[in-house]
């Protein structure tokens, strides 16, 4: 094999290889750079650690603690605060917060941007959103304005009582920071961030049996044998309770049971609570007589509703199986089944998904039976059930139901379904109509643990609510929206997923994604301003050895290569700065004119 | 063997070279993935130390660097034969 060489020109093999040890030098030289190059950094967020839903008792004082780390511009300034519950009638409406303790630890960097004295609480009623604002008082802050705040407390001084609107027994707490304005008078500029906590009260003491003497019980149960009317003792065996005010979505489970036969059971809540709609269903018995079920929706107010539960002893009555189909011989599931026997409910309840319901019924009496199924008009019949099964046919309804989309437009933003972690989106939240008056709209962001992340809402007749929330570390975020015509509740939810940039592959893009997050973190103190210069040491040197090695002297060449180089580092990748209040891909933008204006040059001479 | 013989199997000697770079790549895919991830370095999570920060650019450069090193390679492989 004859091998010749030429040594006069460059060996592509050997470009390449210089190429990469060049890019490689100057990774090094980028990182070890450190501390060489300084300038400010962006604020950043809150650490929360407190963020979250807790059960709050009222059985004793509660101390809560929400401690916001804020860090920044080489300085970290933590604001603590612990407040604590005094409640004494057991009545949600008098629960005071006290503050009793706010510090604030750390410093301040410059004049003008000094964390803000300005601290605010807002308690807000869950239910519907309203909330009770406070400032927290600012006087020991007064020094920290272009100076440091050097281990600032000021334990004890600040004493805040504040109440939750409504009475509500589900509501959050709203903490907010914000950067200072201006120094002398000290003025509010762009809030920082906020943490919301949410709290509600213990479900241990919603339900008093029979002695109850903090509320007065909304519900009294009484059973009654069905053949005697006589008072009898019974038990409730399962029960499921759903209870709420005024939105549906803020609703609440609650299970009970009681296997201790009474004569009757009342039912309150502990502490007092707003609620103004219960839907339950009770599973009760008696010795000696069958189980029965019954359930209805009841408004709560402050009057007590009586309901007598009859029961019918084994011996005395048969089980009677209906099955409510369609005229296509479709079993109606749901389908609401009410028994009348005289004026007494004897039985009530839901189909099955085989459209079937049974109830244990006295086959010497005759009874009234209704039944509701949805699509469907109302089909009451009376019989005396000797049988063991009927079927029940219902014919299609000729009513047509409320459209209560007619009308209604409505969208959410973000506008795309995958999101990138660790960035601030708006979240939003849209409607209009033009048929029926909105009552109220809004919307909810819960992580993939049901933690509240966000919300807001509005009153106005159709319009925009949105809520600034960053994606972190986050995997999924649920909007759960809603507005309100007549007195009816629309909803909905969405979500979006998060995309960790991180995993999205191998791309050398995340080299140059994990270089810009780390030199936002100033990783060996290098910082923004240092990548910038390090990245025009990169391209000056570059073009420079291209020029050199290649011998490329041409103006317009040597423009060609800063530009590529400069579009690839400022659009490509995304690590030049941006100039502040300049066009997106400035840079970019510049070295196109001096390119175009190179050529020019070129041609005309 | 003449220049067109010698062309061809540089051709040869460069299609083995690619592939074989590329299998090398592929099994390093993973490899990095791991590293990366929160039971490793973690690269993804600001707090860690700036010396795994270090780390986690390095392995960031490790497949890039590999395909590179394997397009470049190949194509060198096949440009010197023809230079020459």
């Amino acid at each position: 094999m004859k091998i010749r060489t030429k040594k006069t020109c460059l060996n592509p093999f050997w470009a390449l290889i210089l190429v990469g040890v060049m890019i490689m030098l100057t990774s090094i030289s980028m990182v070890s750079a450190v501390g060489i190059f300084g300038s400010l950094s962006n604020w950043t967020n809150f650490t929360n650690p407190g963020s979250g839903l807790d059960s709050y008792s009222f059985s004793n004082f509660t101390t809560l603690n929400i401690t916001a780390l804020v860090s920044g511009e080489a300085s970290t300034v933590q604001q603590r605060l612990t407040w604590k519950s005094y409640n004494s009638t057991q009545d949600i409406s008098n629960t005071k917060f006290i503050i009793i303790n706010s510090s604030i630890t750390g410093k301040s960097i410059d004049a003008g941007r000094a964390y803000g004295p300005y601290r605010s609480l807002s308690v807000c009623d869950a239910y519907t959103d309203n909330c009770n604002n406070y400032t927290i008082p600012t006087t020991e802050m007064a020094g920290s304005c272009g100076g440091e705040i050097t281990n600032s407390s000021d334990d004890g001084i600040e004493a805040i009582g504040f109440t939750i609107p409504n009475d509500a027994d589900k509501f959050y707490i709203m903490f907010k920071i914000y950067t200072q304005g201006a120094c002398a008078p000290i003025t509010q500029d762009a809030m920082i961030n906020s943490i919301i906590k949410e709290l509600y009260f213990s479900s241990n003491g919603l339900f008093s049996l029979v002695d109850n003497t903090y509320s007065l019980p909304f519900l009294n149960i009484t059973f009654k044998d069905e053949s005697t009317s006589e008072i009898i003792n019974g038990s409730i065996t399962s029960s499921h309770w759903t209870i709420y005010s005024n939105n549906i979505l803020n609703n609440r489970t609650i299970l009970y049971s009681n296997n201790t036969e009474h004569f009757s059971y009342s039912f309150g809540f502990l502490p007092k609570y707003s609620a103004t709609n219960l839907t339950y269903s009770i599973n009760y018995k008696s010795t000696g007589y069958a189980q029965r079920t019954f359930g209805e929706t009841i408004q709560i107010d402050n009057s007590t509703t009586n309901k007598i539960l009859y029961l019918l002893k084994n011996i005395d009555g048969i089980y009677v199986t209906f099955q409510v189909i369609n005229v296509a011989e479709q079993p109606l599931s749901n389908t609401h089944v009410t028994v009348i026997q005289g004026d007494s409910t004897v039985g009530d309840g839901y189909t099955d998904t085989a459209g079937s319901i049974t109830f244990f019924l006295n086959p010497d009496l005759s009874h009234t039976f209704t039944f509701n199924a949805t699509g469907y008009d109302l089909y009451t019949t009376t019989l005396t059930p000797t049988q063991s099964g009927y079927t029940i046919v219902l014919g299609a309804t000729t009513t047509a139901s409320e459209d209560y989309q007619r009308g209604i437009g409505y969208s959410t933003g973000p506008a795309e379904s995958t999101l990138i972690n660790r960035t601030d989106y708006t979240f939003n939240f849209t409607t209009t109509s033009s048929y029926w008056t909105i009552e109220s709209f809004g919307f909810r962001l819960y992580n993939a643990s049901g933690t509240l992340l966000a919300t807001d809402s509005s009153t106005a007749n159709g319009g925009t609510v949105s809520s600034v929330v960053n994606t972190g570390n986050l995997s999924i975020i649920y909007m759960d929206y809603y507005w309100s015509v007549d007195g009816n509740y629309q909803n909905a939810t969405r979500y979006w997923k998060i995309f960790n940039e991180a995993d999205s592959g191998w791309s050398i893009k995340n080299f140059f994604t994990d270089l810009k997050n780390y030199t936002d973190d100033e990783i060996f103190g290098l910082t923004a301003a240092s990548r910038a210069i390090l990245v025009f040491f990169f391209i000056f040197i570059t073009v420079g050895v291209l020029s050199y090695k290649f011998g490329v002297t041409s103006p317009g060449m040597i423009a060609v290569m800063v530009f590529v180089l400069v579009l690839f580092f400022d659009v490509g990748v995304g690590i030049m700065p941006t100039l502040t209040g300049a066009v997106t891909h400035f840079i970019t933008i510049f070295m196109a004119l001096i390119l175009i204006g190179v050529f020019i040059w070129e041609f005309a001479r | 063997m003449n220049n067109n013989g010698q062309l061809g199997l540089a051709i040869i000697a460069a299609v083995v070279f690619f592939i074989i770079g590329f299998m090398v790549v592929n099994f390093v895919m993973d490899e990095v993935t791991i590293a990366r991830g929160s039971s490793a370095l973690d690269c993804s999570t600001s707090t860690i130390s700036d010396g795994t920060k270090l780390t986690c650019l390095a392995v960031d450069w490790v497949i890039p660097g590999l395909i590179l090193s394997v397009i470049g390679g190949a194509g060198a492989i096949i440009t010197a034969k023809l230079l020459l």
